[in-house]
C-alpha cells in the first residue's frame, strides 16, 4: 500500500513531484480513484508533525489508503483532533521531540491530505520492500510517528 | 447550518478507540459498495454531505456511522423519485425490477478509477487574497450546508496556499456549480483555543473565499 513513500525517502526528484502534485506523483505507480485528484502530501519533520481530520464530516482519502478506521469516522477524533491534538497523539502512543510544532489539516474541501512520515534512523540500505513494510496506515494520518526500523 | 455534525471542538465524546477496525460488521461493507456503485442521478456529494447534517441530532450522535449513510441514500432516492416512502417502509419494490447484471472485477475497478474527480473550475474573477494575507472568518453560520466549521469562525488566520477555483460546496448542496477561490487558511491554535491551544500548534482548513474577509 504505502509504496510510494519509499522513493519519497530515496529519490529526492520523486519527493519534490510528490510534495507539488501528489495527486500526479501517486500516479506513477497506477494510483488513482476517487479523492486523488488534489491530493496534498505533507511531511514530517524532526520541527513539525501532521495531523489530518476531517471535522464535517469524514472525508479520507480512501482510494490510497482503504477503508478509513473506525476511530478517523469517530464523534472523539473528529472533536478533538483540532482541540487538543497532543492529547489526541497521546492516546495512539505518540510523543513529539521537544520543539516540534503540531500542524492539523482539516479536510474541509475536496482536498485530501497524506502525511510523508519521517525514515527511520538505522534503515539505510534497504530495500524498497523493506522500506515500504515499515510505513503504517496510521503515519500517514498523522497518528502514528516514530516507524520502526525492524525487518 | 449549526448542525451536530460541526463536531471540531466539542468535548466529552471519551477516549479514542485507536484499535478499531473499519469495519465492524458485513452490512457495514454492503453499504460502503451500495453506496459507491449507486447509479441513480442526479448524485452530488455535497447534497450528500448536507442530507448527514440534517440527521437529527441524537441519531446522528448515537448511531453507527454507515447506518446514517443508509438513512441518507433512501432520503435521496425518495427524494429523487427512485423510489416512495411506501416502499421504504414495505421493505420492498412495489414492482421488483430483475437484478442488474453483475460487473466483473476490472469493470467495477474502471469505475472506481473514474470516481476521480476534478473540482477546479475556470476562475472568473481575480483572487481576492494571496498567500501571506491576513484574513478573517464569517462570524455568523450561514443557511443551508457550508464548509467553514463553527470552531474556525471570527478566526483570524494567514493564507498559505490559493488552490485556483474550485466548485463552492455550499452551491453544490443547492445543486448548482460556482466555481469559487479556495484556499488554505492557517490557524494559531491559541487563537482558536485561547485557554487550551499550545501556541506553537496551527489548524490548517480549506476556505472558499466568500467564507473570508480583510480583518
Amino acid at each position: 500500500m504505502p509504496r510510494s513513500w519509499q522513493p519519497a525517502w530515496t529519490d529526492p526528484a520523486f519527493r519534490d513531484r510528490l510534495l507539488a502534485d501528489a495527486g500526479q506523483a501517486v500516479k506513477e505507480f497506477g494510483f488513482e480513484g476517487h479523492g486523488t485528484e488534489h491530493l496534498k502530501a505533507v511531511e514530517n519533520t524532526p520541527e513539525v508533525h501532521n495531523l489530518v481530520v476531517c471535522t464535517l464530516c469524514s472525508c479520507y482519502p480512501f482510494s490510497i489508503l482503504g477503508m478509513s478506521p473506525i476511530w478517523y469516522r469517530s464523534t472523539a477524533y473528529r472533536a478533538r483532533a483540532v482541540k487538543d491534538p497532543r492529547g489526541v497523539l497521546g492516546e495512539f502512543g505518540v510523543s513529539l521531540p521537544a520543539g516540534c510544532r503540531v500542524r492539523v489539516w482539516d479536510s474541509t474541501a475536496e482536498l485530501r491530505y497524506l502525511v510523508i512520515p519521517e525514515r527511520p534512523a538505522g534503515t539505510e540500505g534497504w530495500s524498497v520492500q523493506d522500506l515500504a513494510a515499515i510505513v503504517t496506515r496510521d503515519s500517514m494520518i498523522g497518528t502514528d510517528r516514530d516507524l520502526k526500523a525492524e525487518r | 447550518m449549526d448542525g451536530p455534525h460541526d463536531l471540531g471542538g466539542k468535548e466529552n465524546f471519551g477516549p479514542i478507540e485507536t484499535d478499531s477496525p473499519p469495519f465492524r460488521a458485513d452490512w457495514e461493507r454492503r453499504q460502503w459498495a451500495l453506496s459507491k456503485t449507486m447509479a441513480v442521478t442526479p448524485r452530488h456529494i455535497d447534497w450528500f454531505r448536507h442530507a448527514l447534517e440534517n440527521i437529527p441530532p441524537a441519531v446522528y450522535l448515537s448511531v453507527p456511522y454507515f447506518q446514517k449513510w443508509n438513512a441518507v441514500e433512501f432520503a435521496l432516492e425518495v427524494d429523487n423519485g427512485t423510489f416512495t416512502m411506501d416502499e421504504v417502509t414495505a421493505g420492498k419494490a412495489a414492482a421488483p425490477a430483475a437484478p442488474a447484471a453483475a460487473k466483473s472485477v476490472d469493470a467495477l475497478e474502471a469505475q472506481q478509477r473514474a470516481l476521480n474527480r476534478n473540482f477546479a473550475v475556470p476562475a472568473d474573477t481575480p483572487p481576492a487574497f494571496q498567500p501571506g494575507d491576513t484574513v478573517r472568518t464569517a462570524a455568523r453560520p450561514t443557511a443551508g450546508h457550508t464548509r467553514l466549521p463553527a470552531y474556525a469562525r471570527a478566526a483570524t488566520g494567514i493564507i498559505i496556499a490559493h488552490h485556483g477555483a474550485h466548485l463552492l460546496a455550499d452551491a453544490g448542496a443547492r445543486g448548482q456549480n460556482v466555481g469559487q477561490h479556495l484556499y488554505t487558511v492557517e490557524f494559531g491554535a491559541s487563537d482558536l483555543w485561547p485557554d487550551t491551544g499550545d501556541a506553537a500548534d496551527t489548524v490548517c482548513i480549506d476556505l472558499w473565499e466568500s467564507y473570508l474577509e480583510r480583518p
